[in-house]
């Protein structure tokens, strides 16, 4: 278990991103800013804290990603399950994060960064089979897709997810679906070899 | 290395397929749903290149900073660094650089060159200064995103630096009641009206903030032998990336929401004197018709007995851009190019033929009739009513005001021409006095 913890650099890389994440929460919770649109050519009013998952699930696939190969395939460590293990604690962690700011300051838009965090990580894991490391930018190219085509006059489309309500059903679906299919591939797919 | 295996290997390949799709979709929506909205009345090369610049730059410079980083951890992954130094290390971040900076470059360049294609307007010496800052300040993104990327890892630099300059530059204009962020980020938000052009002084803020953390970032590049001089390294590149920025936010701090642009920037051709008409040659206007329908309107309104100034020269207005400057009794500005275009150049005369005795009437019964009566005189009346009927829309209970003036200048028309002069006198003053009550005298 330590060797795994230090292997996946837990301690340092996760952990600072965790405070880097908590303080983007802290930060961004009122910052709205119009970005424009693509569709409308008009500008939209798109919240700052949907990019605060960005450092924390970056630091997961850096974690994710430092392997000790040789002493992981050798099967006799559950390492695969303890790794989902880590996706589930980080997402809870956010999602734990967000709740109680968004309680302690009455802000919605931080009680969603739970779900958002768990929608962004489910996209990496789903594309890190198919591309390996480069799948963390796959969440940069949804939140692009978003800011720049998911508004409807001020008002996000159901597929958009992060700006969604709390409350929105298709979206916490999204992003459960998302998380579930990303382990399911983590949990059984060979993850592509650093490039 | 050679040229082709660098763009091979090079991450700006992988993400070439979502940087110019989205560089080309955008282009594409802009130029055929808005900037027929917002273009001006002359082609105007600067104006397609700030319009097609504004949300593009921001994308570019994401691009730029996110994948410097990425092919700056990729050198660090590969054990570039620790490697014996038989080249500059300079020179090693040039050639990864390149690549990048070529796709960043693309995709301010394929909306500009589009942009012009598309609209038919050839570019001119005026177009560079904005397109080469917007240059400049992705090449600064790259060496900001290539020196993080050795100091973060990169699976955490690129997404982070790719959010982050997105929405900090795209965000920029709408910072609310803070105005330095979008002097400064490296976006021109306005749109350049005919004429107008932006000065060294409102370009050089961007340049200097986004080159002086660049050049900060670049110091820590050298490898000194001497172990004083890598302790003061560090300290070298804070004050470097501290200076730029602290010295173009002092420049822009007192800034307000627009840019100081440098207006009138036209080769303008000029006919007759006293008054001397001036439109601008890129128009093609005609100052000879414009002059004509300027002296008959003065004309017909002296010999109606209202006492109007010829002025000495009559400037067309489209060259002020943006920026409205007044005109005074000797310069009369005019829209002269648009007006001649929609034949409306009589009518506009008459917005500065019939002059109040003070800057703006208060009293809306008087000042209308005087307009309306001197319209009437000048021909034009029916093209003031129409006018009239779209403003006075937003004033409450305007139908009616607009028959009060109608009616009473019915009256005074069927005066002999004396007492209406006499009243087109006394109606000028009265329309500078503001009404005793908000019901207002008719």
């Amino acid at each position: 278990m330590r060797w795994w913890l230090k292997a996946r650099r837990i301690h340092t890389t996760l952990l600072t991103s965790y405070a880097v994440f908590v303080a983007l929460v802290l930060l961004l919770q009122d910052v709205v800013a119009d970005l424009p649109s693509f569709l409308t050519g008009g500008d939209n009013p798109v919240v700052a804290i949907l990019m605060a998952p960005v450092p924390l699930y970056a630091a997961l696939m850096v974690s994710l990603e430092s392997r000790l190969p040789a002493a992981e395939d050798t099967g006799t460590r559950p390492v695969r399950l303890m790794d989902a293990g880590l996706v589930l604690t980080v997402i809870a962690a956010a999602a734990l994060a967000g709740t109680v700011i968004g309680l302690s300051f009455a802000s919605s838009s931080a009680l969603a960064v739970g779900r958002n965090t768990a929608f962004l990580v489910g996209l990496t894991l789903c594309t890190r089979p198919l591309i390996g490391s480069p799948a963390v930018m796959t969440p940069v190219a949804w939140l692009l897709a978003v800011m720049l085509f998911g508004f409807d006059h001020g008002h996000p489309y159901f597929w958009s997810v992060l700006p969604r309500a709390n409350d929105d059903p298709i979206a916490l679906t999204a992003a459960a679906v998302s998380l579930a299919l990303g382990l399911v591939g983590q949990m059984t797919l060979r993850p592509r070899a650093i490039s | 290395m050679n040229l082709p295996k660098q763009l091979r290997i090079s991450s700006a390949l992988w993400a070439s397929p979502v940087a110019l799709g989205l560089t080309l979709f955008y282009f594409y929506v802009t130029f055929t749903d808005d900037y027929p909205n917002s273009r001006g009345e002359i082609d105007y090369a600067p104006e397609v290149v700030s319009f097609a610049l504004n949300p593009a730059s921001a994308l570019a410079y994401a691009a730029a900073a996110a994948l410097a980083a990425w092919e700056s951890g990729r050198l660090t992954a590969g054990g570039v660094w620790a490697a014996a130094p038989a080249r500059s290390p300079y020179h090693v971040a040039a050639q990864a650089l390149f690549p990048v900076l070529l796709l960043s470059w693309l995709m301010l360049l394929i909306p500009v060159v589009g942009g012009l294609i598309s609209e038919g307007v050839s570019p001119t010496l005026a177009c560079l200064p904005l397109l080469g800052m917007s240059m400049f300040v992705t090449i600064a993104h790259c060496v900001i995103g290539f020196a993080l990327g050795r100091a973060v890892p990169r699976l955490i630099a690129a997404p982070a630096l790719a959010m982050a300059v997105f929405y900090a530059v795209a965000a920029s204009a709408s910072s609310g009641e803070t105005f330095w962020p979008r002097h400064v980020l490296g976006e021109y938000h306005g749109v350049l009206a005919f004429g107008t052009t932006l000065p060294l002084k409102a370009l050089a803020p961007h340049m200097i903030f986004a080159g002086g953390i660049a050049a900060g970032a670049a110091v820590l590049l050298t490898r000194p032998r001497s172990y004083r001089t890598r302790l003061a390294l560090p300290a070298v590149a804070a004050v470097m990336a501290v200076a730029g920025p602290t010295a173009a936010y002092a420049q822009v701090s007192s800034w307000g929401a627009s840019t100081p642009v440098s207006v009138g920037h036209a080769q303008m051709t000029c006919q007759g004197d006293k008054p001397e008409v001036c439109v601008p040659a890129a128009g093609s206007a005609d100052p000879g018709r414009a002059r004509a329908d300027v002296v008959a309107v003065v004309a017909d309104l002296a010999r109606a007995g209202a006492v109007v100034r010829m002025p000495t020269t009559v400037q067309d207005s489209i060259i002020n851009g943006n920026q409205s400057r007044s005109s005074t009794t000797r310069t009369w500005l005019l829209p002269l190019t648009s007006s001649q275009r929609h034949g409306t150049t009589r009518y506009e005369t008459l917005s500065q033929a019939v002059r109040y005795p003070c800057p703006e009437p208060k009293e809306e019964v008087a000042s209308r009739s005087v307009k309306l009566w001197a319209a009437q005189i000048a021909g034009v009346s029916r093209h003031y009513m129409k006018q009239q009927r779209a403003e006075i829309n937003q004033i409450a209970n305007g139908d009616e005001l607009l028959r009060v003036v109608q009616k009473r200048v019915e009256r005074v028309r069927a005066m002999p021409a004396e007492r209406q002069a006499a009243w087109y006198r006394h109606e000028l003053k009265r329309a500078c006095v503001a009404p005793p009550d908000t019901e207002g005298a008719s």
